[in-house]
């Protein structure tokens, strides 16, 4: 057994980054160890959704008489299910199969970053937090409005369209946060794997409903699984800002300004100097 | 009439299953959806295969497989980015006959376990809940939750093990 093993339960688990998953699925294909663990760790959870996600949904489903049913034997209610699921299941592999989509995922990183740039107001960023989406992700002036430049505004259905199509849920929730659709985006958000970009943007969301706590929970999380992750860096910042921290966040943005990157780092240099003024 | 109630619960249910393990190993969207499809196209085709226990875990089994197939067929491509070392197996036993697993065996493996356990695990498996989430909601770390979880399903495992033995069932 070497290190890579241990990580199969992260892997399973979406707990991964990209990088890390990467690499683990290219270790995966050659070991048999860390296949027969993910193997049990997918039957685990296939039968807790079906044993005990059934007993909450029996629960829930109480007062709707579904509790009148009579008690099947697994056995007698997989194949009920499969009986009654494949049509379902037919239809659902036919609308797959007739090509509803592409079958290879197109970069969306451009669509994502032309959309973003739209709503924004003279080629301000549409919010003053960072989103991790990489087409969201390149530095561009922050919104001289409190509540950001896309607020109110729609995003391009076309692009909506398109990024559904691709399958680029964090693509859709980048557009829906950055016009402060939040309901719609803490939705999308709420069906992805937790990746460290995914879990950034949901503290951006918790920072635009003003649960700071919420927030920090989460990009301190993400900051420990990825220390140098830019977004969260610069979202912590602004939240120990949003909490009078002048000199904590003035400390924090001349951190990110250290680094050097492109725009965000003069930025940061910008609002380090501003905190640390008296 | 049963039936249509078994389509309107389970399928979707199923499907829904399907979609969101299916992410959570391709992390991303159209890759789940073409991992689905082929899980599907596979189930159907050999569904004469299928003959008792849980539909889930048997389409799991499927989608675990040809999951594993993509890997092998990606490993042809210059990918890592971390270093990697010779390959070689964790320690994890006999794989029971998960099909045999009955609802109240699992629930008992699952009673068994500390309320701490138990409230990860279900918050994680039921709910979907990412690990940061879950740490949040219970006020503990994160890294609580992903030991949590690791020992969890090992003593799950453990527990339908000693049943097994006890039933007398074979192991593969």
């Amino acid at each position: 057994m070497n290190d890579i093993c241990g990580r199969v339960h992260e892997f399973a688990d979406g707990e991964l980054i990209e990088e890390s998953a990467g690499s683990f699925e290219w270790h995966l294909a050659a070991c048999s160890g860390c296949q027969g663990e993910l193997e049990s760790i997918l039957a685990i959870r296939a039968l807790a959704l079906e044993s005990l996600g059934d007993a909450r949904s029996r629960s829930v489903r109480g007062g709707l008489g579904a509790s009148a049913a009579p008690r099947l034997s697994r056995a007698q209610r997989a194949r009920r299910i499969f009986v009654a699921a494949t049509p379902v299941l037919v239809a659902a592999s036919f609308a797959l199969v007739l090509g509803l989509r592409p079958r290879t995922r197109p970069d969306t990183t451009a669509m994502v970053a032309q959309a973003f740039d739209a709503l924004g107001r003279r080629g301000e960023r549409p919010t003053l937090e960072r989103l991790a989406h990489a087409g969201a992700d390149r530095h561009r002036p922050p919104p001289r409005v409190m509540r950001g430049g896309g607020a109110g505004k729609v995003p391009p259905s076309e692009a909506l369209l398109r990024l559904e199509e691709a399958g680029d849920q964090h693509g859709l929730a980048t557009l829906h946060v950055a016009t402060r659709d939040l309901d719609r985006a803490e939705t999308v958000l709420a069906q992805l794997p937790s990746t460290p970009e995914v879990e950034n943007d949901r503290a951006v969301l918790e920072m635009k409903r003003g649960r700071l706590d919420a927030a920090e929970v989460r990009l301190r999380g993400v900051l420990r699984a990825r220390p140098d992750q830019p977004a969260a860096l610069w979202n912590l910042a602004l939240l120990q800002e949003q909490r009078g921290d002048r000199a904590g966040a003035s400390r924090a943005f001349a951190a990110i300004a250290a680094r050097g990157e492109p725009g965000w780092s003069v930025e940061a240099r910008r609002r380090a100097d501003d905190l640390a003024a008296p | 009439m049963e039936s249509e109630r078994w389509k309107d619960l389970a399928a979707p249910n199923l499907l829904n299953s399907l979609l969101v393990e299916a992410r959570r190993l391709t992390r991303n969207g159209a890759d789940a959806k073409d991992l689905v499809q082929d899980t599907i196209e596979r189930g159907l085709r050999h569904y004469d295969r299928f003959s008792y226990g849980s539909i889930g875990v048997w389409l799991s089994r499927v989608m675990h497989n040809l999951f594993i197939d993509r890997c092998r067929r990606r490993r042809t491509e210059p990918l890592p980015l971390e270093t990697e070392t010779v390959p070689a197996p964790p320690p994890v036993g006999p794989t029971p006959h998960w099909m045999r697993v009955s609802d109240e065996g699992l629930r008992q493996a699952v009673a068994a376990l500390d309320p701490l356990s138990r409230d990860i695990f279900e918050k994680h498996e039921l709910e979907g809940k990412s690990y940061a989430e879950i740490a949040a909601d219970l006020g503990v770390a994160t890294a609580t939750v992903g030991t949590r979880l690791f020992r969890t399903r090992q003593k799950i495992r453990e527990f339908l093990l000693r049943s097994f033995e006890q039933d007398g069932v074979a192991h593969e």
